[in-house]
């Protein structure tokens, strides 16, 4: 009974489709295989799958007409009654996607526009970082976290859900979907149900200039929005007393990382300071703490700055190494890390995080340094 | 070419010399030479083998985690040492690092520290002597 096959999936939309997996699936393992730094590669990728999306939309308008979302998108009566024909056992064949295919498609591109959204939403506000960087607080920058973990835990459902709609599909109609996707072909049935009205004619040059703009003048108007400072991290000048006395045992600990109570406790107590002596005088200890308070006044929205102090051990408040969060954080860094010459103790901070002393603790700076043997 | 090579090698010297009579050094020693006699009559010079015995012997009365001034500096004075929390600390030898023993302040702050955390107690101005003695002729 079949015809010629006919070009259903067209180039565009079928490298569209495969880059999309692609990306998706190396973002998804970057953060839940790799080690922090690759972080950098899951937003390059987060950023490219938007990209990607606004190309879709623009395909969706003035694509080849299976590819239009005026031809796939239908109402709720049309898809249950395409599921429907699935359950009777004679299923309604579809040239293009079918009504259930054609939501399938708006959620996964409603949830993916939504998880790029979120994700630059928690880079800005939980890392400090990016084009929202300037407009979102630490706090908002967790909730955006939370939607984005939530929205991707959706994308995973309803892309099992897609896969196992075309394998259905593919058995049902006794043809490879899967394939149809790689060489954009489907064989061609007298029962076809074609879209309605006339097909219209792909415009690609209309579709890649509108995408080309959006993309720039999106790109651009983030990247310089990304220069900016970011809300809640003030601009804190170097106190050369501060790095010289403390900093010669030690990382010259960022201001942000322990409340004020803290620090004049701290300085109270030099001359036992963790089991060492670090005495002195007494013109100076006054600098540095006079220094040390002012600079916790400034406020600081940066993670380590609103998770460390908070998650300080009320029985030992002057230890940043035994705040929850801190310990939390290294719970996978191996003992022996810590002990070896090139790190020394846990207090050595920028043996790994390269931005320590400005106290950004970005998960792009670190850098577990490796015994050169 | 000899003329140069002679001319360099003076240069050199001349140059290490400075490094090793530093003005500020030497009124350091200075100072803790009067000091020294202050407290004992029979004081007559610092000793750089009395030094060394202090740099490198264990002690006793201190932190137990700081037995010697090798926990920390290690036993060759010319290398680099590390604090307990990490940080690289330069090497103790004048020759290796030329502003050693030329600032008071600096000089005072640390023997403070160091000789409570390793010995109990403060040094006195001899033992003081003899280490920097030891370290300019290291």
């Amino acid at each position: 009974m079949t015809n010629k096959p006919a070009l259903v999936w067209d180039i565009e939309i079928r490298i569209f489709h495969w880059l999309l997996l692609a990306f998706v699936v190396g973002a998804w393992m970057t953060v839940e295989m790799g080690p922090p730094s690759l972080l950098g590669l899951h937003e390059v990728l987060g950023f490219g799958i938007g990209a990607m999306l606004i190309f879709r939309l623009f395909w969706g308008l003035f694509g080849s007409w299976h590819q239009r979302f005026a031809s796939f998108v239908r109402g709720p009566v049309s898809v249950l009654s395409h599921l429907k024909s699935l359950l009777t056992g004679k299923p309604q064949r579809f040239i293009g996607h079918n009504p259930a295919g054609g939501v399938m498609i708006v959620a996964l591109l409603l949830v993916l526009l939504g998880v790029v959204a979120s994700g630059i939403a928690t880079m800005g506000g939980f890392d400090k970082a990016g084009p929202l960087a300037p407009y979102l607080t630490f706090a908002q920058g967790r909730q955006a976290k939370e939607i984005h973990e939530l929205l991707v835990n959706i994308l995973l459902v309803l892309a099992g859900l897609h896969v196992a709609g075309v394998i259905v599909e593919s058995v049902f109609l006794k043809e490879n979907l899967i394939r149809s996707m790689i060489h954009g072909r489907k064989e061609a049935h007298p029962d076809f149900i074609a879209p309605p009205g006339p097909p219209p004619v792909a415009r690609p040059g209309l579709a890649a200039v509108l995408a080309s703009l959006v993309v720039a003048s999106l790109g651009s108007a983030m990247f310089y929005s990304s220069l900016k400072p970011a809300l809640g991290v003030p601009m804190l000048g170097h106190n050369p007393q501060y790095v010289k006395e403390c900093g010669a045992c030690h990382t010259p600990h960022h201001p942000s990382l322990l409340p004020a109570s803290s620090w004049k406790l701290v300085m109270a107590g030099l001359s036992d300071h963790f089991g060492d002596d670090a005495s002195l005088t007494e013109g100076n200890r006054q600098e540095i703490e006079t220094w040390l308070v002012k600079a916790t006044e400034l406020g600081w929205d940066t993670k380590a700055g609103q998770r460390i102090p908070a998650t300080l051990k009320p029985a030992d408040p002057m230890r940043i190494t035994a705040s929850t969060f801190w310990e939390r954080r290294h719970r996978k860094i191996p003992e022996p890390v810590f002990k070896s010459k090139l790190v020394g103790g846990k207090a050595n901070c920028q043996a790994c995080h390269v931005d320590a002393v400005r106290g950004g603790f970005s998960p792009l700076g670190i850098a577990i340094p490796e015994e050169i043997k | 070419m000899k003329i140069r090579l002679a001319l360099a090698a003076a240069c050199m010297m001349a140059l290490s010399a400075q490094a090793i009579a530093n003005p500020q050094r030497t009124a350091i020693l200075d100072r803790f030479a009067a000091e020294a006699k202050q407290q004992d009559k029979a004081f007559s010079a610092f000793s750089a083998e009395r030094g060394k015995a202090l740099f490198m012997d264990k002690h006793t009365g201190g932190k137990p985690e700081f037995p010697a001034c090798a926990s920390c500096h290690t036993s060759d004075p010319k290398s680099s040492g590390q604090t307990k929390a990490g940080k690289e600390i330069p090497p103790m030898a004048v020759s290796k690092t030329p502003t050693r023993f030329t600032d008071p302040a600096e000089v005072e702050k640390w023997f403070g520290r160091n000789c409570n955390q390793v010995l109990g107690r403060d040094c006195t101005a001899s033992e003081k002597g003899d280490f920097i003695t030891f370290l300019i002729s290291q």
